[in-house]
């Protein structure tokens, strides 16, 4: 079989086991579609980590998995008041030319944006953790248990959480393929998804806007144009962002758009309760795909939490998206319990003795990051221009306040900043292999709060 | 204003997104790439020429780098430890300047038999 034939097969399966919970979570809406092998990754990784945990094979488990989310799913959405007609009216409502002509334009920046997969190239850490691992994982129970807890093979961060690796492992029994390149493809797939799930967000905030201003047809159909427009060109300068990442089988491009996906959908804006569906899926993924994923994945259900909690603080409304995000909370936390429970050996990039005062350390990661994120001095420059100019205009779009996505920004910078200054090692060593991939999620976020203001702006110039 | 400035800024990331593109690309990088691939396809068909599928692997690499690159090449498939008593083989990665070898690394294999005669062997490329 081709690498593409694999890849597609792949994208398939993880789609058909996604597919009733996206349905549930999201609805009949356009980005339900990528999200659907989305949601089938994070039964997957599910599946490893129950695979590990207990007994039996990744793929036993996935079966398990998605039929238990098929039948909870297709329960939820009998016991909803009239199911098939909401979706209908969705199908119809997304259905429309002008929209699927939009949703083709931004799926063509996307492919743009990730052209580098034509070149075959499988990254450092690619080869020394995310294959290797899925090597582990496609042998069963007994093998990636030994595996993990092997000090021998400590130096490949057996802890970190088992998306990636999940997948790729799929790829392969899947496809029949044991090949290195299929399963490098498969991730830039489904980094390809995802992207395609942050660009819609801006089309989401353009259509939002066209509603909340009750514009005529003409004037909706600018505002969609544009919208397409501004998501095609955030997509595309984050082909840039990603560079090689995007496309070699790191994870930290599929966790970094995730995150700016939950903070579009979440908190750019004014979340329903379909959108709120695709923060929990896209949550998922960034918290199961690597240890800062998780950290961001966690302030990403907080700041969520706190936003609905305030936007609607009636006692009635209250009790549900608690009990939400804290089931989301205990399913991010369960693998970093699941690794301390069976015993896996101290990350060595968590343990070991810090080397250099931590005002070295803070000087030489603030000189390293700050070539890779010119664009939040960019962003906060358009951000307080912004501010002083255009914030009626921007809530009258139902735009959230912009403090949200900074405050994000800012917790992202203090996590990310804070492990190199407090962490272990020779922070000269650990920047140099490491800075240009963990920006990337403060970057991307950077870019998104440009273009929402892109969009605020330029709307209110529209005829 | 705001509107306009930002959508300046957002054309000036696509151009250097474009950059970026085209240097990813570039012939160089395609070359680069394939020798990278090419070298752990042969120091994994070395490996598999000296470890068989019931060895107990020791590693003998000394520097951190080198470690690294020999559990990319053998850590999904090879059953390793860190106990010297238990392995039956131990391979070590080692430059070498005469004969095939992967970009001028060789595998050796120290195994100890049973009357105490030491073997030692070099890793065979895949046979073409």
């Amino acid at each position: 079989m081709s690498t593409a034939g694999a890849v597609a097969l792949t994208l398939v399966v993880l789609a058909l086991a996604g597919c009733l919970p996206t349905v549930a979570l999201v609805g009949g809406r356009l980005v339900a579609l990528p999200l659907c092998p989305l949601s089938g990754a994070v039964l997957c990784a599910l599946a490893a980590a129950s695979s590990i945990a207990v007994s039996g094979t990744m793929v036993m488990w996935l079966v398990l998995w998605a039929s238990a989310a098929a039948i909870l799913s297709a329960a939820a959405l009998w016991r909803r008041a009239g199911p098939g007609a909401q979706i209908g009216r969705d199908l119809r409502r997304e259905g429309r030319p002008a929209v699927l002509l939009g949703g083709a334009a931004v799926a063509a920046a996307v492919a743009w944006a990730l052209e580098t997969v034509r070149v075959a190239s499988t990254g450092f850490d690619t080869r020394a953790i995310w294959l290797l691992h899925a090597r582990w994982l496609e042998r069963g129970h007994s093998v990636a248990l030994a595996a993990l807890r092997n000090h021998f093979d400590v130096v490949s961060h057996p802890s970190y959480p088992p998306l990636v690796s999940a997948v790729m492992a799929l790829s392969w029994r899947v496809s029949g393929s044991g090949a290195d390149r299929v399963a490098v493809v498969t991730v830039a797939a489904l980094n390809a998804c995802v992207l395609f799930v942050a660009g819609w967000g801006i089309v989401e905030v353009a259509r939002r806007a066209a509603t909340r201003l009750k514009a005529s047809a003409v004037s909706e159909r600018r505002l969609l144009a544009l919208g397409v427009l501004l998501a095609a060109l955030v997509v595309l300068v984050a082909g840039g962002v990603l560079g090689a990442f995007g496309t070699n089988g790191y994870a930290d491009p599929l966790w970094s758009l995730a995150a700016v996906a939950g903070v579009v959908y979440g908190l750019v804006l004014t979340p329903s309760t379909s959108d709120l569906g695709v923060v929990a899926i896209v949550v998922g993924v960034a918290g199961l795909s690597k240890v800062e994923g998780t950290a961001m994945a966690i302030v990403l259900v907080l700041a969520v939490l706190l936003r609905v909690l305030l936007e609607r603080g009636r006692a009635g409304t209250v009790r549900l998206p608690l009990t939400a995000a804290g089931l989301g909370l205990i399913a991010l936390l369960g693998w970093p319990l699941l690794v301390v429970l069976i015993g896996v050996p101290t990350d060595a990039s968590i343990a070991g003795t810090r080397q250099g005062s931590l005002w070295v350390r803070a000087q030489a990661t603030f000189h390293a990051a700050v070539p890779h994120l010119h664009v939040v001095a960019l962003a906060a420059v358009i951000a307080v221009a912004g501010l002083c100019f255009m914030r009626p205009w921007r809530g009258r779009l139902g735009l959230g306040n912009d403090l949200w996505a900074w405050g994000v920004l800012s917790v992202a910078v203090l996590v990310l900043g804070g492990a190199y200054v407090f962490g272990p090692g020779n922070i000269e060593l650990w920047l140099a292999t490491s800075v240009d991939r963990t920006t990337i999620f403060v970057a991307l976020t950077g870019w998104w709060i440009v273009t929402s203001w892109a969009l605020c702006g330029l709307a209110g110039i529209l005829p | 204003m705001v509107g306009l400035l930002a959508l300046g800024a957002l054309g000036f990331g696509v151009v250097q997104a474009a950059h970026a593109e085209s240097r990813l690309t570039s012939p160089v990088a395609v070359r680069a790439d394939a020798q990278s691939d090419a070298y752990y396809a042969c120091l994994d068909a070395q490996a598999h020429s000296l470890v068989g599928p019931h060895d107990v692997v020791y590693l003998g690499e000394a520097t951190l780098d080198r470690w690294v690159t020999v559990i990319k090449a053998v850590g999904g498939w090879a059953d390793m430890t860190v106990h010297r008593s238990r392995a039956t083989v131990a391979i070590v990665l080692v430059h070498a300047t005469g004969g095939p070898s992967c970009a001028g690394d060789v595998f050796l294999s120290i195994r100890r038999r049973a009357g105490g005669q030491v073997l030692m062997a070099r890793g065979r490329p895949r046979s073409r």
